[in-house]
């Protein structure tokens, strides 16, 4: 098992330590948008829900047609799994989500808790106020909550270590632009799970020694290039199965893939508008491109940096949003000639039978790339 | 007096005489899919031949079941709640709750006196039910016997999909043509139907287990009585004529209206 | 009538309900208005200050193709799904959408394309999604809003924002319609509705009132027929006001006679969202079958406001802050503060009550003198289906009965299978000692 899917195997274990170890609080969310940097300012973990598939027999009496993501989310928190966290936070977006931790909450009254109102109109002028001001409350109540003041050091501080995050990850990302690359999708897609889920501090110090050692690997012979587009899965099996039949995930589109470190906080006095800016502005899922469209063209310029083969478009069965998101995103891969294959999955993957449209799909671009590439490609694979 | 019950259900048809407050003979058959009406006819003969008893000497016939209202000789129709009630409160009188498992629903009641305190039924799915084992024993060619006496999965056993029956047959066969036996996967199967049928049970909001009887044609499967206990968290009492409380429960509303 | 515990007669209000409905169609149908795509408050509205301009909401469309042709729904969803859309998409927009898709109307006339389009802000996937269908198929003008919603107390100084940023969404979309469509935006119509709101609001209230009585002088199946007059069925501020007195003065009439809905009327039942539209048969079924009328949900009520116990035990309108509909209304800000409302998350919202009120639904089925509740879990409707489960649980620990019945959405026939849901009716009746009038 590589190094970042253990971290993510072992992440209870982690964060029971972290506490040992610090006496700090521990923060579940639900949403990717959350600013993190705020409440780890105040010398809080924030760690990202997971959901992981278990037998499901609480889920159903709380919620109903649920995502299975969510509906897992809701699984693990009812069995106890975070039992470790003091608080959980969401920040609206989608309702499945919104339903989780209302859920959740509800459960659990004795925890802290807030919800965070972040507009779903995000280039309003009036939408970076609002956030700015949204944040404000949430900073004033996570001092509350600490009882420490969250100062413009310590959001400085945490910035700095989150830009970093950011930026490594992104400079891992970079690598796989080669036409050989060192990383594979799964392990990308696992070192960003690794991300949600540790002190950012303690995986940039792991990802700073691992980055020179990735780029003394051996690359990867030639694979079958693809995007992964639709709605945010909490596993790499997808990633891994495409592995398995010669190709590679070499960028994703994923909420809680590039989307969460695809962009900085940019610095500024009001640090509050800074990071308001940021979430405003970062590539956004369906919830949230909401006004002019960003996203169809955010996947295609993904696509060409990436030089993709294929696209496969994976949405959770449940999923509203990616549900009709997908009439934009075909029309815009449709246009460029971009060979996509849609399925729906859930939580679990039917493993044959998701192997067996994807060797199809990836049988269907083969000819294509011998005629393509003459210069090394798919031959060898 | 005699009355008599009918449950017609998804699979099969049951039938309960019942002679002043006693069973006094019973039948059961295929209910047919199509031809109902002909099954039913046909058990209630093989029914009333069981008991020694004329049809004109039956006073009244009240059926339950998904397919109650194609019994036509039936008096009187009743619902799968009130007649599990009914059973119930007969066959195991200090029962709080009934749990009926079958193979079209999974209905879980709970007892207040004479009445039901809160009913929850199945969703719309067919994870749980009987009528999906039966269908995965006829595609693992396992008879429904070898699928009442397979064990438990262990932890690193074979599990497959618990949210849809689609799913779940899917990777069934993919953990077949990988290699694992019939019966691992037949279990692994078994243990999702208790899944999801545990599930129905978590929807009562307001519990009352302390003795909780279950009834019900999956009442003879064993493996899957068992799973259900380990996800339910609870044991249960199977009262006597468990396979046939619907057919019971509607006997007994008969005598309770001729009353 | 077989178990008759009540006078009943029918209502005379109905023809002129008819009209007005025939006169609005009639004028949604005229070629020379923008048709725009956007919601449509109950009340007072910003729509009526453009009278050239006809503003569309989806959801009744696509509930009324749902109930005038399966078939053609089905091909209205297909030109969805076969565009990428999940099949669990809410069978208002599949079925507007998927019209828009194929071109054409039921009647193959050709789809009212939109000239622009504001979504609708709600805490609901599909609605917030529902503005981009439109732009994604053509480049037409599109504005957004927002829902803002938080949970825990009421914060009003945590609101402001929230409000100023909601303000200035709407007063965009004003100005920038009239800039893009020169049009001109009426503000002497919008204050003269505004005006004229809390008299109509009056009157709805007095209905819902009303409808607590026992018996019932309407059940939601009649007021179905009313309650977008005014509202999603946009009229003239008058008339508005003329209909509601004449239904308010005839249901008032009813209740202090004891003139029931429902002649047989020996239970009541509440629902929590809009019914299968398709498939209204099932209230009928209740009435007939058992006796058994519905007094409607918080949705239904949600164009009046939400009811609740006073201290001393009486029964009132809940107080939220609002403004005064006479409040100085100088500047076109000035209207739009006031829609907006000094309250950013619109409690008298039905959904938003349940979210801020784990209790909420408890409340309406004391004031409504219910015996039981019947929820309706879609499958493609995830705003309708949020909270459901957690409160029916709260209604139960109350001692209420409750139901809970699948299908797609009440829009959408395809998962809502009819004899099963008849069957847990009557599973549901007889759990509570209940069996049919006729037995």
């Amino acid at each position: 098992m590589d190094k970042f899917k253990e971290l993510v195997e072992n992440r209870h274990e982690y964060a029971r330590a972290w506490k040992r170890r610090t006496g700090g609080k521990v923060l579940g969310y639900f949403e990717t948008y959350m600013p993190e940097e705020i409440v780890y300012a105040a010398g809080v973990l924030p760690v990202r829900i997971l959901a992981r598939h278990e037998p499901d027999n609480l889920s159903d009496k709380w919620i109903y047609a649920s995502c299975y993501p969510v509906k897992d989310m809701v699984n693990q928190l009812l069995k106890g799994r975070y039992d470790y966290v003091d608080g959980l936070v969401n920040v609206e977006g989608c309702q499945w989500m919104f339903n989780a931790f209302e859920v959740a909450v509800n459960n659990r009254k004795d925890l802290f808790s807030h919800y965070l109102f972040l507009p779903d109109y995000t280039d309003a002028a009036s939408s970076k106020d609002v956030l700015r001001s949204e944040l404000d409350v949430y900073k004033k109540k996570i001092e509350e909550w600490t009882g420490k003041t969250v100062t413009d050091e310590a959001l400085d501080h945490a910035i700095g270590v989150y830009n970093t995050n950011r930026r490594l990850l992104r400079r891992i990302c970079e690598l796989r632009r080669a036409d050989r690359s060192v990383i594979l999708g799964s392990e990308m897609m696992n070192i960003a799970f690794a991300s949600q889920v540790m002190d950012k501090a303690e995986i940039n110090a792991v990802l700073e020694k691992f980055i020179p050692e990735l780029e003394d690997r051996e690359p990867y012979k030639d694979r079958i290039r693809l995007m992964l587009i639709g709605s945010e899965t909490h596993d790499a099996r997808l990633e891994e199965l495409v592995e398995s039949l010669g190709g590679s995930v070499v960028i994703d589109e994923l909420d809680n893939g590039t989307s969460y470190y695809w962009n900085d906080v940019n610095l500024q006095k009001d640090r509050l508008m800074a990071l308001s800016l940021r979430y405003l502005g970062r590539p956004h899922n369906p919830v949230k491109d909401n006004n002019w469209r960003r996203r169809p063209q955010h996947i295609f310029e993904l696509s060409e940096d990436y030089h993709i083969d294929g696209a496969i478009i994976a949405k959770q069965i449940y999923c509203h949003l990616h549900g009709t998101d997908n009439y934009a995103v075909w029309k815009i891969l449709r246009e460029r000639n971009i060979p996509f294959h849609f399925f729906e999955r859930d939580t679990t993957l039917p493993l044959e039978e998701t192997e067996l449209r994807l060797e199809a799909f990836m049988n269907m671009l083969r000819p294509g790339l011998v005629r393509l590439a003459g210069w090394h490609k798919a031959l060898e694979i | 007096m005699i009355t008599a019950g009918i449950d017609m259900g998804y699979e099969s048809v049951k039938i309960v005489l019942l002679k002043d407050g006693a069973v006094v003979g019973r039948a059961k058959g295929e209910s047919g899919g199509a031809g109902r009406e002909a099954a039913a006819r046909k058990a209630w003969e093989e029914g009333l031949r069981n008991a020694g008893i004329a049809e004109g000497d039956v006073n009244r016939v009240v059926a339950t079941g998904s397919g109650k209202y194609n019994v036509e000789f039936a008096d009187d129709q009743i619902t799968e709640g009130l007649s599990a009630l009914k059973a119930i409160r007969f066959l195991c009188p200090d029962a709080t709750a009934v749990i009926d498992a079958g193979a079209d629903e999974t209905l879980v009641a709970t007892v207040k006196g004479e009445r039901i305190g809160e009913m929850a039924v199945n969703q719309k799915c067919a994870a749980g039910l009987g009528a999906f084992l039966s269908y995965m024993a006829r595609r693992l060619e396992l008879t429904l016997d070898e699928m009442s006496g397979l064990g438990r999965p262990g932890a690193d056993s074979p599990a497959v999909n618990d949210g849809c029956v689609v799913f779940a047959e899917l990777e069934a066969l993919s953990l077949l043509n990988q290699g694992a036996s019939p019966e691992e996967v037949a279990a692994a199967v078994t243990e999702i139907a208790a899944v999801r049928a545990s599930s129905v049970v978590n929807d009562i909001t307001v519990p009352a287990w302390n003795r909780v009887a279950l009834v019900g044609g999956l009442t003879k499967n064993t493996a899957f009585v068992n799973a259900l206990k380990v996800h339910a968290g609870m044991d249960f009492v199977i009262p006597g004529e468990a396979e046939y409380a619907g057919a019971v429960g509607a006997a007994l509303f008969a005598a309770e209206q001729r009353k | 009538m077989k178990g008759q515990l009540w006078e009943t007669k029918p209502l005379e209000c109905w023809q002129k309900a008819k009209e007005l409905r025939a006169k609005w169609q009639k004028s949604i149908e005229s070629k020379e208005k923008v048709v725009g795509q956007g919601n449509t408050g109950f009340t007072a509205d910003w729509q009526v200050a453009f009278p050239a301009i006809t503003v569309i909401e989806d959801n009744p469309a696509g509930a009324m193709i749902a109930s005038q042709s399966d078939s053609y729904a089905r091909t209205c969803r297909l030109a969805c799904e076969i565009r990428g859309w999940g099949r669990e998409i809410c069978g208002y927009h599949g079925n507007c959408w998927g019209a828009q898709f194929l071109g054409y109307q039921i009647d193959g006339s050709p789809f009212p394309n939109r000239s622009f389009v504001v979504p609708f802000p709600c805490v609901c996937d599909s609605h917030i999604k529902r503005g981009e269908q439109v732009r994604d198929f053509s480049p037409v003008p599109r504005w957004s809003a927002d829902f803002t919603m938080y949970l825990g107390e009421r914060d009003p100084q945590r609101e402001e924002a929230m409000i100023e940023h909601r303000n200035y969404c709407t007063l965009k979309e004003i100005n920038d319609i009239e800039r893009i469509f020169g049009q001109k935006f009426d503000d002497e119509k919008l204050i003269e509705l505004i005006r004229a709101s809390d008299v109509i609001k009056q009157y709805r209230e007095d209905v819902t009132m009303f409808m607590t009585y026992k018996p019932t002088p309407l059940s939601v199946k009649d007021l179905y027929s009313f309650y977008t007059l005014g509202g999603l069925t946009k009229l003239d501020p008058e008339e508005t006001v003329n209909f509601w007195k004449m239904l308010r003065d005839e249901v008032e009439w009813r209740a202090k006679n004891q003139i029931a809905a429902v002649g047989t009327e020996r239970y009541r039942w509440m629902e929590a969202h809009p019914p299968s539209w398709h498939y209204l048969k099932y209230y009928r079924y209740m009435e007939q079958e058992y006796g058994a009328v519905c007094i409607g949900s918080q949705y239904t009520h949600f164009g009046s406001s939400q009811l609740e116990r006073k201290p001393d035990g009486s029964v009132g309108d809940r107080d939220y802050p609002v403004y005064s509909t006479q409040m100085p209304l100088e500047t076109r800000e000035d209207e739009m503060r006031f829609l907006t409302g000094p309250d950013a998350r619109a409690p008298h919202h039905f959904k938003i009550d349940e979210y801020t009120r784990p209790y909420a639904l408890n409340e309406f089925a004391d004031i409504f003198q219910v015996d039981g509740a019947l929820f309706g879990l879609w499958r493609g409707g995830v705003g309708c289906t949020l909270t459901r489960k957690e409160q029916a649980m709260k209604l139960r620990d109350a001692g209420y009965s409750v139901l809970m019945y699948e299908g797609t959405q009440p829009g959408d026939r395809n998962d809502l299978d009819e004899l099963r849901f008849l069957n847990q009716l009557d599973s549901w009746m007889e759990s509570q000692d209940m069996r049919k009038l006729d037995k």
